[in-house]
């Protein structure tokens, strides 16, 4: 264990660019304990005082008494203190672009928090509403040991305040920066805790999108806390993303070029960038030319100095690869021999599967004790054995799920330390992680999209599927018959830039909802372009507002026919058109709901979303072809 | 050194041995319990309380008010009385780098405070004003509901913003550096059936490059022998929802599309004559 320098900061807040932060740090003073602590308690005594006798004037509208008057003046005299909510504000930890970060101590707890002011006018004029927006919505209903915690937010006419987790032990980049490289079983500690808290965002369809070591803190038992979550981004089914964001010493290639790409795989070559800076004390890309930096990314080629050993070279080259798709996925990485070391229990507890399908009645009463959530506890349930896991409540159930299990995992861990049971780990047995049997057994149910073996015989036989319909002509002259096929068949569209277009037929009265699609012209090489066709599922009305924004950038699956409510538990078959014929083909037939085929509803059966959304694809194909 | 994650308490009680036990065995305990839990907290953190601000008084919401200066003209104390409570109480403002505030718990409405600055009766010209019914000026500021709520202060805030207006069209010339999702986009356009122009075609930024994912087909993925063959690999979320097809063979057009429903995905297969 390395001694440090106890610094009493939190981290800055980080404008998207090493240029742009303001480096400003202030040091609490070193005092005795006792002082601080009597200190405090005279301050919450005040704080309940203050507060008794503004309630007695409130609820007075006589005028005091002259001498009471001056008492309740000269007792306000005293209490020149800030409060937000539950916590009185302190001295200021630091400055950032949108403001300042300042200790909070809870009044009766005396707990310790950082409380990040934002200042609503100036990250207004900034442009990053936005990314403000996305860190609350992605942050809030997080609970991970290795995640910084946002507590609670609370807004004001000029301020919002971000009451997060108070972390003491400064930036894992001045950890490097002052000890150089690391030996390697610290850095394989400090990386099994980084890689755990991104599988964690990306189990829950979080993107981090800034992972560094500026944006890695430290506790005072030198564990990590991922923070910053404000590039970060929900991942929805079907899409992709294209914002170039992130620092660029740590941006994946695809990233840095400006090229769509899916989340995780960006977040896995930081880490590995990550993972090279704990080995070695250097960057495996750097360079002050930026166009240089950029050229030596692209390139993927990178220094590997003599003291790296072979599996841990092995695991760097695999996640530091150019191709997205070859490169290493958080499965690899958690699967790697070297990982696998000294690895502690409850970073990845395992998942008992066959639990999934039993509804935990306490998460569902926890559900509802959110106050954000005004529901009962059929709500809840009600939205669980719906048709849609994107529900807002089934979000907030499947968090808590989650977070029991880490929790349950991390007080084995207090307990054993507690009573010490159980010494350092000597060289014993290696235990297959449960991670790795859970693969290794679903390796054998399921194959894998990297699965490449094919017979010749069978090619020859099988037809090729591919995505939408090609066309060798100009992208502008694609689209204009696209729209052209779409007025003439009466639909409508919006349009997100030219080459992106939202299209559904014309209702037939204003209340009618038709499916959605969004249309997409790829470019594939250098005269062929591609029409991507996807269907959009419908955004459930009624929302609670607060989820609102969330729930929007959800991809929902498709409805069953003829029921759009949350509260059906059945799905009944879809109808078969006159002349086509419906092949369903379910991937796993665990789940015998299935293959249940009840009546059709009352009100008449309607196509599937997913039959509607295979309709408009047929006749804007068909018209396309004339 | 373990990885011990209980590092509130620790640090909240320093050396001795006993009292770190006790917090941490009051932790389990707290871990422990059914009834009344919020959420567990295994870093003993303070209860997760999920609400917008709106504490325990009825509809109160905190309002910070500032008083700035310069560095050359640095006031010693600066208090602030107003409406909310009829004029009564000066609250002494606390001292920060550029400026005096405090923060006040007040109903949303209309009200009117002033400064004192070492003594003297001072209102901000920066801030809103007003006359009261004796002719005197006071600030003023009207505080709304919608102020308190998280997303809809941030809703409100993004709408007017630069990224909001470029988002909406409004004004394409200015460039703006936040880029929310499609989805987002989408929801601030409305359906039309005008066709664009072809200039405007022209115009635009070619196609984007099509990501390799997309070039993965589930259905072209060899099965092998020992598993189910109606049993397809796992896709990734970007494989949803995206039409696939064979050509047309024997006048029969067919499309598939793979879909999310609750913990599996199902693929869809349609044969149409055409």
């Amino acid at each position: 264990m390395f001694s440090h320098q106890d610094r009493d900061r939190d981290r800055k807040e980080d404008g998207g660019g090493d240029g742009t932060e303001m480096k400003s740090k202030s040091r609490s003073q070193p005092s005795g304990l006792n002082r601080v602590k009597n200190l405090s308690r005279k301050l919450s005594a005040k704080s309940r005082k203050e507060r008794k006798d503004r309630d007695s004037t409130d609820n007075s509208s006589k005028m005091s008494s002259p001498g009471g008057e001056t008492s309740t003046k000269q007792q306000q005299e005293l209490k020149a203190q800030i409060k937000i909510g539950h916590y009185i504000l302190k001295e200021t930890l630091g400055v950032g672009t949108f403001g300042k970060v300042k200790v909070g101590i809870h009044e009766t707890t005396q707990y310790k928090v950082a409380v990040k002011i934002l200042n609503r006018q100036k990250i207004k004029s900034l442009d990053v509403v936005g990314k403000i927006r996305r860190e609350i919505q992605n942050l809030s209903l997080f609970r991970h040991p290795h995640i910084i915690r946002l507590y609670q937010v609370i807004s004001t006419p000029s301020d919002i305040f971000m009451i997060m987790e108070h972390v003491s032990g400064g930036e894992l980049f001045d950890y490097i920066v002052k000890h150089g490289r690391l030996k390697t079983a610290e850095a394989r500690r400090f990386f099994q805790q980084i890689i755990s808290g991104v599988d964690y965002c990306h189990r829950h369809m979080v993107v981090h999108r800034d992972l560094k070591p500026e944006n890695l803190l430290l506790d005072e038992q030198n564990n990590v806390k991922i923070a910053d979550f404000g590039l970060s981004n929900i991942m929805t089914d079907g899409d992709f993303l294209r914002t170039s964001c992130g620092s660029p010493n740590y941006a994946a290639p695809e990233v840095i070029s400006g090229k769509l790409y899916a989340g995780p795989e960006v977040d896995v070559w930081s880490c590995g960038v990550i993972l090279y800076a704990l080995l070695c004390g250097t960057l495996p890309f750097d360079d002050e030319h930026v166009p240089s930096l950029f050229r030596k990314i692209k390139s993927g080629v990178f220094p590997t100095p003599d003291f790296l050993e072979r599996p841990i070279v092995n695991l760097l080259h695999h996640m530091l690869c150019v191709d997205p798709m070859k490169r290493a996925t958080i499965k690899d990485v958690i699967a790697h021999e070297w990982f696998q070391k000294d690895l502690p229990n409850y970073l990845f507890p395992p998942i008992n599967e066959s639990e999934a399908s039993i509804v935990d009645i306490e998460a569902v009463r926890e559900v509802t004790e959110f106050q954000r959530y005004h529901v009962a506890e059929e709500e809840v349930t009600s939205a669980l054995l719906g048709d849609d896991p994107h529900h807002h409540l089934s979000i907030a159930y499947n968090l808590i799920v989650d977070n029991k299990r880490i929790a349950d995992e991390t007080a084995k861990l207090s307990i054993e330390e507690f009573y010490q049971v159980t010494p350092n780990k000597g060289p014993g047995p290696v235990h297959r992680h449960p991670e790795r049997i859970a693969a290794s057994v679903s390796s054998k149910i399921t194959p894998t999209l990297d699965n490449t073996e094919a017979s010749g015989a069978n090619r020859n036989k099988r037809a090729k599927w591919h995505l939408g319909i090609r066309s060798q002509s100009r992208p502008e002259d694609i689209m204009f018959e696209v729209f052209r096929a779409m007025k003439q068949l009466d639909m409508e569209w919006k349009v997100l830039n030219p080459y992106h277009v939202i299209v559904r037929r014309k209702p037939d009265a204003p209340a009618a909802d038709p499916p959605k699609m969004s249309l997409q012209l790829y470019q594939v090489d250098q005269r062929s372009y591609l029409l991507d066709f996807k269907s959009l599922a419908d955004e459930e009305s009624g929302s609670a507002s607060a989820s609102s924004s969330r729930h929007a950038s959800m991809s929902m699956p498709q409805k069953p026919a003829g029921i759009r409510g949350t509260r059906t538990s059945s799905m009944p078959q879809a109808m078969s058109m006159e002349a086509s014929i419906e092949k369903m083909e379910v991937h796993d037939f665990s789940d015998m709901s299935c293959d249940v085929t009840p009546p059709p509803s009352p009100g008449g059966a309607k196509l599937s979303q997913t039959m509607q959304f295979f309709e408009i694809c047929a006749a804007l194909i068909g018209t396309l072809a004339r | 050194m373990g990885n011990n994650q209980s590092g509130g308490p620790d640090a909240r009680y320093g050396g001795p041995n006993d009292k770190a036990g006790l917090r941490r065995h009051r932790m389990m305990s707290e871990t422990a319990k059914i009834a009344g839990q919020v959420l567990p907290n295994p870093d003993g953190g303070p209860p997760m309380i999920f609400d917008d601000g709106n504490e325990d008084k009825s509809g109160e919401c905190p309002v910070v008010f500032r008083w700035s200066f310069t560095q050359n003209a640095q006031p010693r104390v600066v208090h602030i009385v107003g409406s909310w409570d009829n004029w009564q109480t000066r609250i002494p403002m606390v001292k920060s780098t550029n400026d005096f505030s405090t923060i006040i718990d007040l109903q949303p409405g209309q009200y009117e405070y002033k400064f004192q600055v070492d003594g003297s009766w001072v209102v901000d010209d920066n801030q809103g004003k007003a006359q009261d019914v004796h002719g005197n000026e006071n600030n003023m500021i009207n505080i709304q509901d919608s102020d308190f709520a998280v997303f809809e202060a941030l809703d409100e805030d993004f709408q007017s913003s630069t990224a909001g207006e470029v988002l909406r069209g409004e004004s394409e010339s200015t460039k703006n550096h936040d880029t929310p999702n499609d989805r987002e986009l989408e929801k601030l356009r409305s359906f039309t059936q005008e066709i664009p122009s072809m200039d405007m075609l022209r115009k635009a930024a070619g196609p984007p490059v099509i990501p390799p994912q997309l070039m993965q087909v589930l259905l072209n993925k060899e099965t092998p022998e020992s598993c189910d063959p109606n049993v397809l690999p796992e896709p990734n979320h970007v494989m949803l929802n995206h039409m696939y097809a064979l050509s047309i063979k024997d006048s029969v057009m067919v499309l598939s599309s793979t879909q999310r429903y609750r913990k599996k995905f199902v693929t869809t297969l349609l044969y149409k004559p055409v």
